[in-house]
């Protein structure tokens, strides 16, 4: 067959589509659909015209509903073929004749027994019935379309004209009546798996026993009303003088009702037989047939819809379902959300833009809608999106940081040839050498007690030093302070012995001894002991007051008062120290130290109370140039650094052979031996680094 | 044997392995370190109650000749010093707080006090004395190459720098200029100091093999 164009995207479809299968849109539908305004009047339609786009799911509901339909309607066609009914019965008030002709289709209800038998319900039983899945319940609601037959018009048919159809009572008696009897005068506790099932295209309207669909008038399909009596309430039970339905006397009222009284108003179509002993919950057709008044049977007050109903006489004919052709399910109107669901063309009231003139969609999953997007040149333009490129935009920097990156993983998986051995024989071989080397350029020197290197000069530094003690007078009160330690005390003693020999040999002063740290007091003693040639007493020529507690704060103590500083100090107590009541009747103040912290804590606690008085550094040569500030500031008066001003001031004392002069010569011949080493190591690294990079480059 | 021949002995050995590290961080070595570092323990204990605990709070305390008063002004650094021992136990360590915050108030003000008056400001002064008028040329030259080594290392610790256009973080090139000055100052600042320390360190490797000598020389001569 010929191919299926679109009309909003042009696509072709197949000739079995309904629906584009591109963009969706129904293929036959026109595409000038009055679009819905909001506040229009829901509008009428068919539920045929929406078929096509239910979903796929419903369709198959509403397919199987129709094939379970039309199945149960050739089920029961064969029934009453092989069942033919007996005659019907006029019976007035026939109340619930109805309802066998209102009962829905219910595969999955059961009939309870005491409706078993009821005209209009299946013979089959539960056994044979087959399970329907599907939608059985749903059935169309035929208001309008589905024409109801009216059954032929009965001998009283001059009451029809007053009278609902399906309330006439005066009508003669029909064989369909009698089936709609019959049911009531059976027992039909034994027909609990019988089905009551309605016919198809049978109306909801349960009070219309005529217009309704012709009931199963097969007896009762099973056999056990007796067995089963005892189920049943009582006003529901059968005598047992009427085995089956068949034999039951036609028209016989239910006890119920029998046993009203009839009322005055005459019911010209109920024809209802006389009450009789026999309970029947129902009225049926024979019943009716006595004229018993219902109104006087139930001695209440009916209204006038009950009170005439009436079995009619009109045949009631079953449609011919088979001749029948296949009724498609009507459309049916939408109820106002869901037409509101339907997409709007035009939200702006007044303004239906009409679909040909807005742009419709052309590809996408909006394609073919209309106005779904702003007109908008050049906005967001539908259609596949832009393919982007995944390719990293990376500059060069970072692709060569990148190739980097590979080689350095690259290089990793290859092993590299460890040279660990050799390098670590050679360090070691190399710290032995230098080693041996330093001994022997030390050891040498001392052994053989050479002087090849001259004496040093007395340093500008040193000088003042020696002017200072040129202005000291005799026994003068001289503080000594000995702040290092014991790791330095060769290069300590070696640079003090000198001077202090010179001192104290030149002024006798009265000497204070003390310290901030607690070797100081044996490095004082040490000192006196192994560098100075004089014996000296303690007690008589120096006083060691020895170790001075708080750091700083000690200082600044003995600073502003020394008395009370060492109060507690019996070496204070001495004719040493009679007259030192100040900082200042100090003549001196030495201070031998090899850090350069300890000294300014000195210089810095001291400046103010000493008014003046010189103040001598002994430092180390690792301390010295963090000294020398103070020095040119003005703030200490003399500076005398390591083994070097010592040696200048030991020259100064021929007499005087002290540590520095025996020291002197391997000092400088083991610096230079060093200073040569390193310059080696210098020139030899260069050297091999330059030649790496060669070698890499 | 006389106690000078045993101290020498002790002297020689404690040296010889101490000196034993050209070998390696061997057990001669360490032994002889732990030996110092306890002989030194002990000896500070030694004295720090000698002279300060005893000497300055418990003897004048027990002293009935001395005044009330100086003994009732004993009870605060017996009070505290008890305070600070709290320290020990985790729990009671609060109870040290007070007496810690004193010294540490105390310490901080004299140091405080002492480095400006002591140091920041009579170095100010010496700073600007060479800019005299009355200042020979020498002297002119030295305050300004002072001033120039003393500027370009403080530049040389900025690193406030922005991001190039190549994506590298450099600083300015005046700055990184005057930055590369004062590293040479550093450096041979670095390097003066690493000659004293050098100097330092080899005289006691000369006093201590000229000790070791001497023993040897007593030693043998003895025999």
């Amino acid at each position: 067959m010929a191919d299926i164009i679109c009309s909003n995207c042009g696509v072709s479809n197949a000739a079995r589509h309904t629906h584009c299968s591109f963009c969706g849109q129904p293929l036959n539908t026109e595409p000038d659909n009055p679009s819905i305004l909001p506040g229009d009047a829901p509008t009428k339609k068919t539920t045929a015209e929406l078929e096509p786009i239910l979903p796929q799911w419903l369709r198959d509901a509403r397919q199987q509903a129709r094939d379970m339909a039309q199945k149960n309607a050739t089920e029961d066609a064969r029934i009453a073929a092989e069942n033919p009914a007996p005659a019907q019965q006029i019976n007035p008030a026939d109340l619930l004749a109805g309802l066998a002709a209102t009962a829905r289709q219910d595969e999955s209800d059961e009939v309870p027994d005491w409706m078993r038998g009821v005209p209009g319900t299946t013979s089959t039983s539960r056994a044979e019935k087959t399970e329907d899945p599907s939608f059985s319940r749903r059935q169309e609601i035929r208001w309008e379309q589905e024409p109801i037959e009216d059954a032929p018009a009965s001998p009283s048919a001059e009451h029809n004209e007053e009278v609902p159809s399906w309330m006439r009572a005066a009508d003669p008696p029909s064989p369909e009546k009698e089936e709609i009897t019959d049911w009531l005068n059976q027992k039909n506790e034994s027909a609990a798996s019988a089905h009551f099932e309605a016919e198809p295209g049978e109306s909801s309207n349960w009070m219309d026993p005529v217009e309704s669909a012709p009931f199963e008038a097969g007896p009762p399909p099973m056999s056990t009303a007796n067995e089963s009596a005892a189920d049943l309430p009582d006003w529901m039970k059968l005598d047992s003088a009427t085995p089956t339905p068949e034999a039951a006397a036609p028209g016989r009222l239910p006890d119920w009702l029998a046993a009203m009284k009839p009322t005055e108003t005459s019911l010209p179509a109920a024809h209802i037989e006389p009450a009789e002993t026999k309970t029947s919950p129902l009225i049926t057709s024979d019943e009716s047939k006595g004229g018993i008044n219902v109104d006087e049977l139930l001695s209440i007050e009916m209204p006038d819809w009950l009170s005439n109903i009436s079995p009619t006489d009109r045949p009631i004919t079953k449609p011919d379902i088979e001749s029948q052709p296949p009724q498609e399910i009507a459309p049916a109107s939408l109820p106002s959300w869901v037409q509101a669901m339907r997409p709007v063309e035009n939200i702006m009231p007044g303004i239906t833009p009409s679909a040909s003139r807005q742009a419709r969609e052309s590809e996408g999953p909006l394609a073919g809608l209309a106005g779904v997007l702003p007109a908008a040149p050049g906005f967001a333009t539908s259609g596949k999106p832009k393919a982007i490129s995944i390719r990293l935009q990376a500059s060069d920097a970072q692709q060569t940081g990148a190739t980097l990156l590979e080689q350095m993983l690259a290089a990793e998986a290859n092993p590299r040839p460890m040279r660990s051995t050799s390098l670590a024989a050679s360090q070691q071989s190399l710290r032995w050498g230098i080693a041996i080397l330093l001994f022997l350029l030390v050891a040498a020197p001392l052994l053989l007690r050479t002087q090849i290197v001259p004496f040093p000069a007395l340093s500008a530094e040193s000088a003042l030093s020696q002017q200072i003690l040129e202005t000291l007078p005799q026994d003068a009160p001289i503080l000594v302070i000995f702040d290092y330690e014991p790791a330095l005390a060769g290069e300590m003693e070696a640079s003090a012995a000198s001077f202090m020999h010179t001192l104290i040999g030149s002024r006798q002063p009265r000497l204070t001894l003390l310290s901030t740290s607690p070797t100081g007091f044996a490095l004082s003693e040490h000192f006196f002991s192994e560098t100075q040639s004089q014996t000296l007493v303690r007690g008589e020529h120096f006083t060691n007051l020895g170790y001075l507690p708080g750091g700083a704060t000690g200082i600044l103590a003995f600073a502003q008062n020394p008395p009370n500083a060492m109060r507690f100090n019996l070496a204070w107590h001495t004719a040493l120290t009679q007259n030192i009541n100040a900082l200042a009747d100090y003549a001196l103040i030495i201070l031998i130290t090899d850090q350069a912290e300890t000294a300014r804590a000195w210089v810095e606690q001291t400046l103010l109370q000493r008014a003046g008085r010189p103040m001598l550094i002994i430092s180390s040569a690792q301390a010295a140039p963090m000294i020398q500030p103070y020095l040119l500031s003005g703030q200490v008066n003399g500076l005398i650094v390591g083994l070097r001003d010592g040696v200048a001031f030991e020259s100064t004392s021929p007499d005087y052979r002290g540590p520095a002069r025996a020291y002197w010569e391997a000092y400088n011949l083991s610096m230079l031996g060093a200073l040569t080493i390193i310059v080696l190591g210098a020139l030899w690294n260069g050297f091999s680094r330059r030649g790496n990079e060669l070698d890499q480059a | 044997m006389s106690i000078d021949l045993m101290t020498a002995l002790i002297g020689f050995l404690l040296t010889s392995m101490i000196l034993s590290y050209i070998i390696g961080d061997g057990p001669l070595f360490r032994i002889a370190a732990y030996i110092f570092i306890g002989v030194s323990a002990g000896y500070l204990t030694v004295i720090v109650w000698n002279q300060v605990i005893s000497a300055g709070l418990f003897a004048p305390l027990m002293d009935n000749s001395a005044s009330p008063a100086t003994r009732g002004l004993l009870f605060i650094p017996l009070l505290l010093g008890m305070l600070i021992l709290m320290k020990v136990s985790p729990r009671l360590a609060w109870l040290g707080a007070p007496a810690m915050a004193y010294m540490v108030g105390v310490s901080a003000a004299v140091l405080v006090g002492g480095a400006v008056m002591g140091t920041i400001l009579p170095q100010v002064f010496a700073a600007a004395d060479p800019f005299g008028v009355d200042q020979p040329i020498d002297s002119l030259v030295t305050g300004f190459v002072s001033l120039i080594a003393a500027v370009t290392t403080l530049v040389y610790f900025q690193f406030s720098a922005s991001r190039q256009a190549d994506g590298t973080i450099k600083r300015n090139r005046i700055v990184e200029s005057i930055a590369w000055l004062g590293g040479i100052f550093m450096a041979i600042t670095l390097g003066a100091l690493f000659a004293g320390v050098f100097s330092a360190a080899l005289t006691a490797l000369v006093e201590r093999i000229d000790s070791i000598l001497a023993f040897l020389f007593s030693f043998m001569g003895s025999f």
